[in-house]
């Protein structure tokens, strides 16, 4: 699109318009006023004028140049990708016809989010589908049933955890689960991949306020957020580093929100890619996108989610030093009721 | 460098064409309500008016570019129009008179300077006592009579500084035109003159800098004292003899030209060719105004709301640009 | 359960094209002590300026003890009393007691008369909560340092601030100044007050914070927690120039300045002096002395006894001109520069005293363009008003006075308040004018950076001046 001269647009148009008109208006005043300044009726009349002059002028920028330049900042932070209830929430709009338009939008921007969602979630249904669950726990449970026969504790302990671990993970993605729920499935990913890294892995899960420990645990999460953090920790973080890898869980309550923090003693990452990362965790654009770059998409994909469902006051906010580790801080609302849900 | 964006980023320019504009746009606009306006006969009178005033406002100009402000200026124009007249009529030489009067208005130039700059008492403080002093010693002069006339010694005197013209323009506007080019040439072009748009620019980094301010501050009021010499003898020369009352609120008139000249109120910045405009517009108001036959109470109304605007600009454009 | 006293979520604020914070996320608990350390100082005014006046930003939101002051869809609300700065450059009136100052200088006070018995009744309760032993009824002017800080915390206590920010203050870390700022930082902490603790010295911060949190180009890197604190390497963040110290020309036998028996103010007869070509940092731990040394050597003030010479001449002449002394104040540093001049002509302004030509002859001055073209790079075209980028601001400030040639250099607290690359920058250029063959002198509070460019410390106190009121020497040095 070639640069449209300044002229084409046609608020500029109006906004020309009218301070011709008002000038016009000013200049054809004074000169009558100075014309006829003579009798005392000429100077009161030119001193009322004047003063509907100004406040027709106050008006003028207090509900039109004012709303104007709030709706411009909106829009260009829309078309950074920054925020789109910025531009829903305004108590205006341009017109019909504009505002049918952002409408659209937004639902453009959801239903892209909902396809790619869907995408995966579509990739889980496929599992449940063509692998019937009730076939694999029946399975898992003859091979366990032969461990414990064959007096292989660890194999059967290890099926075990693998069938509940799928049994959470195929389940409903919509829905909120306690955290506690979150916080066993967590467990069970760590024990399943302790078998593969044995001493050289290490979780811990740590709650700032001991005494909070039964209500929080009782608050209600997205489903699958912690796990995938502690996945991408143990692949980008740990696989790489030498000696073992301690990952922790900390749970702090402010009262009103949750701040889950997820950190490893890894290798940390590169400031340019932290940079980039959290780029993507609040880009509009780009965290709906599939994206091509592997280290993230798990990450991209809670943060999504939360933004989804709670706004974007909510979400994930990384921090890494190279060479020491990554801390991957997650915010939710403190929630006990599903219906408490703060966005739409 | 483009010239023009360095022409623009001179502080002051771009007021500087706007004031023209203005002055053009009142030139136009009384010239059509008066046939008379824009004769060669009244922008003669009219430039012959606006010496004095470019005079003084020339030193006011260079005091608010200290970041100082001279309120005795009306008074040492009264005091230096005593003075000479007095002279004058007791059979001194004009030329005797007119040196004596300006020698001491100069002193009381330096008494500013030092009151304001090593004494550090506000300016507006300083000024306003050696106004009352100054006009004190003009009601003095002549023991608190105006004076009779100056007598016919003083042909050449008057000639001088009023009635004579050169090569059509009349003497006063040649001699006021001498002093801002001189002034300009002070301000532009030497160390002095940046030395006083530092001080107002920034007088702390002007300090730490080695800035002499105390001189440099007495240099700014004397010249203020000293063009308001001058003006006051073109003033003696203009009614024959020395009037107590003279020079009457021309501080005033002094701080609005050189505000709608351009002349940053917060000091520091400003062109001295916007002063000079600033006097024509300021004369050209008044003629105009006249001649339209408004009354007098009116042109002051009028004149102090264009104060006000201006200043508020000026001030508006500084604050934006520091940032805050 | 801990509440935040602070949340800033995804902070963005735009100026000029530039992002000063970009997506900024932090938070403080409340009674925490969170260290904010800025590798590069970009933005750091600016999250100040956003914190205590709310100023517009264009994405995200600020959040109070929970309550949303500030966000993008709001237009930017006025500055409640909830965060307030304590810094060397915060004033209190000098001419009032600290009481008053505590009480009467706030929002909300509403008495109109004012009974000042009952108010240093009131302070000495007030204070004592939070363990100060400061007087009530003595006048502000008469603090020494640390304890006008102090007095800054308690205001802003007085006047309903839940958070306060500590900026620079620009102590050596393990003196005994710190020591006490620390304690009392704790208290108050530990009376559910908040502190964002700034600073650019991360010995300070492993000293005094519960946490550190790193800014690089405003965003937040990194946050460590107190038990984390050995794991992080610091160490890279200390200023190490690898350059050996400056060995001063020697062969002179003057010396550049001399300073004998001077008396003035809280300095007694105070004798010292710096050879041609030395550099040497007079530190002054309490910093109660630094702004009288200041005020001497500007002519601002005579001593009351004593002399001060330049190269065996007085420092001032009959006529009131100065001897050759560059002077250049560390912070702010935005003051010493006059913003109505080009910046050529901002460079040319102290040489031109030497040659007044400079300002007649357009040729003079392309030929300081041409020399210093090459050092300062594009700025050298700069048209007025000058807005520099801090890099471009120091090399004007140092350049000018390396075009003068002084014949002593006087660099007061050059470090403070200055992110790594920034104090290269500096010694590079401080290097330059003692290359010219200028000698030295550094005013300073904190040793650990300006020693990097003395050849020589002289401690404050040996000298016998400074008996700074309630002076700290003597009490664990």
């Amino acid at each position: 699109m070639e640069k449209r001269r300044r002229i084409d647009y046609l608020s500029r148009r109006f906004w020309i318009f009218f301070i011709c008109c008002f000038a016009a208006l000013a200049a054809a005043v004074t000169l009558c006023w100075v014309m006829i300044a003579r009798s005392g009726v000429a100077y009161a009349a030119g001193i009322a004028l004047l003063c509907a002059y100004a406040f027709l002028l106050g008006w003028a920028y207090r509900f039109l140049w004012m709303p104007h330049r709030e709706t411009e900042r909106m829009l260009s932070l829309l078309s950074k990708g920054l925020t789109f209830e910025g531009i829903r929430s305004l108590p205006w709009q341009i017109s019909p016809g504009t505002e049918s338009v952002v409408e659209k939008f937004g639902e453009v921007l959801s239903s892209d989010e909902a396809i790619n969602l869907t995408k995966r979630q579509a990739q889980y249904l496929a599992m449940q589908n063509q692998i019937n669950p009730h076939f694999l726990y029946n399975t898992l449970e003859g091979i366990r049933g032969e461990a414990l026969a064959g007096g292989n504790e660890s194999i059967a302990k290890m099926t075990e955890t693998l069938s509940h671990f799928f049994r959470y993970t195929i389940s409903n993605l919509e829905s909120l689960v306690t955290l506690e729920d979150e916080l066993r499935n967590v467990n069970n990913y760590f024990t399943i991949q302790q078998y593969r890294f044995g001493d050289r892995l290490a979780m811990d899960v740590d709650f700032e306020d001991e005494e909070d420990r039964a209500k929080l645990l009782d608050a209600k999460v997205p489903k699958l957020i912690l796990q995938p953090i502690v996945e991408n920790a143990i692949i980008h973080g740990i696989e790489g580093a030498p000696g073992t890898g301690k990952i922790v869980i900390r749970i702090e309550f402010t009262g009103e929100r949750l701040i889950l923090t997820v950190s490893d003693n890894g290798v940390g990452m590169e400031p340019e890619k932290l940079w980039e990362l959290n780029d993507r965790m609040t880009n509009l654009y780009e965290r709906y996108s599939s994206g091509t770059k592997q280290g993230g998409i798990a990450l991209s994909n809670v943060n999504s989610r939360i933004k989804l469902l709670f706004g974007e006051d909510y979400g994930i906010h990384i921090m890494s030093e190279i060479g020491t580790g990554t801390d991957v801080e997650v915010t939710l609302p403190y929630l006990t009721r599903y219906d408490e849900a703060p966005h739409a | 460098m483009n010239p023009v964006k360095r022409a623009f980023s001179i502080g002051g320019v771009r007021w500087l064409l706007v004031s023209l504009a203005l002055l053009a746009a009142m030139f136009l606009v009384f010239s059509s309500l008066d046939p008379y306006f824009g004769q060669p006969f009244n922008v003669n009178n009219m430039l012959r008016s606006a010496a004095p005033i470019l005079l003084i406002s020339i030193g006011q100009s260079v005091v608010l570019v200290t970041g100082n402000i001279d309120l005795s200026i009306g008074s040492v124009v009264g005091m230096s129009c005593m003075t000479s007249a007095t002279l004058l009529t007791k059979g001194f030489h004009p030329l005797a008179a007119s040196a004596i009067a300006l020698l001491l208005c100069i002193a009381f130039g330096l008494f500013n300077g030092e009151l304001v700059a090593r004494v550090k008492i506000p300016p507006y403080i300083a000024t306003l006592s050696t106004m009352m002093i100054c006009r004190g010693i003009a009601q003095v002069a002549n023991g608190n009579h105006d004076t009779g006339y100056i007598g016919a010694g003083s042909y050449g005197f008057r000639q001088l500084f009023y009635h004579g013209d050169t090569l059509r323009i009349y003497n006063v506007v040649w001699i006021a035109l001498l002093v801002w080019g001189a002034t300009f040439f002070l301000l532009s072009k030497t160390r002095t003159g940046r030395h006083m748009y530092a001080i107002g620019n920034n007088l702390e980094a002007s300090r730490l800098s080695g800035v002499n301010v105390g001189a440099t501050v007495d240099k700014a009021y004397m010249l203020s004292a000293f063009t308001a010499g001058l003006a006051g003898l073109i003033l003696v020369a203009q009614a024959g003899y020395g009037a107590m009352g003279e020079g009457n609120l021309y501080e005033v008139y002094a701080v609005g030209v050189a505000v709608i000249g351009g002349i940053s109120t917060l000091g520091g910045r400003g062109l001295l060719v916007g002063t000079a405009v600033g006097s024509v517009i300021w004369v050209v108001l008044q003629n105009g105004l006249t001649r339209t036959t408004v009354i007098v109470s009116i042109q002051n109304i009028i004149i102090g709301i264009l104060l006000v605007v201006v200043a508020a600009l000026d001030v508006g454009a500084r604050i934006r640009r520091t940032n805050l | 359960m801990h509440r935040e006293a602070l949340r800033m979520n995804n902070v963005i604020q735009r100026r000029g094209g530039v992002n000063l914070l970009d997506h900024f996320d932090l938070h403080v608990f409340e009674g925490e002590v969170l260290g904010l350390f800025f590798t590069d100082n970009h933005g750091k005014e600016d999250l100040i300026r956003l914190l205590l006046r709310n100023t517009p930003i264009d994405y995200g939101s600020v959040r109070l003890r929970g309550a949303v002051v500030n966000s993008y869809r709001l237009p930017g609300e006025s500055a409640g009393a909830g965060v307030s700065l304590v810094s060397r450059d915060e004033l209190l009136i000098d001419e009032m007691t600290v009481a008053e100052n505590v009480f009467v200088m706030r929002r909300g006070f509403r008495k109109y008369i004012i009974d000042a018995s009952l108010l240093r009744a009131q302070f000495g309760r007030f204070a004592a909560e939070f363990g100060a032993t400061v007087d009530g009824g003595m006048p502000a002017r008469d603090l020494p340092f640390v304890d006008r800080l102090i007095v800054q915390m308690l205001k802003a206590v007085a006047q309903g601030s839940r958070l306060i920010i500590v900026k620079d203050t620009g102590f050596s870390p393990g003196s005994a100044e710190q020591i006490k700022l620390r304690q009392h930082v704790r208290r108050f902490a530990d009376s559910g007050i908040s502190f964002l603790y700034i600073s650019g010295d991360t010995a300070e911060l492993l000293d005094v914070c519960d946490r550190i949190a790193v800014a690089e180009r405003g965003r937040v890197m990194s946050a460590v927690r107190k038990e984390a604190f050995g794991e992080r390497d610091f160490g890279k963040y200390y200023f190490k120039p690898d350059q050996a110290p400056f060995a001063s020309p020697g062969g002179h036998a003057g010396a550049a300045l001399e300073f004998s028996g001077v008396c003035a103010g809280s300095l007694r007869d105070m004798s010292f002096s710096v050879a041609e070509g030395e550099g040497v940092l007079l530190w002054d731990r309490s910093d109660s002395a630094i702004e009288k040394i200041v005020r001497l050597l500007s002519g601002m003030e005579k001593p009351a006894s004593g002399r001060i010479l330049v190269g065996g001449a007085p420092l001032f002449r009959w006529t009131g001109a100065r001897a050759r002394v560059s002077i250049i104040r560390g912070t702010p540093m935005r003051e010493m520069v006059f913003e109505d001049m080009s910046y050529l002509e901002n460079l040319c302004f102290r040489a031109a005293d030497r040659l007044p030509s400079l300002w007649r002859k357009g040729a003079f001055r392309r030929l300081v363009r041409e020399e210093y073209a090459a050092l300062v790079g594009g700025d050298i075209d700069l048209l007025p008003p000058l807005r520099l980028s801090d890099e471009s601001l120091y090399s004007l400030v140092y350049l000018r006075e390396h075009l003068y040639r002084p014949r002593l250099l006087v660099l007061v607290r050059p470090f403070l308040n200055t992110d790594i690359r920034l104090k290269m920058h500096i010694l590079s250029l401080v290097r330059m004018i003692r290359d010219t063959g200028a000698a030295l002198l550094i005013l300073d509070s904190s040793v650990s950076d300006s020693s990097a460019i003395a050849d020589r410390i002289l401690d404050i106190n040996d000298l016998g001046g400074s008996e700074g009121a309630g002076s700290l020497r003597g009490v664990g040095a």
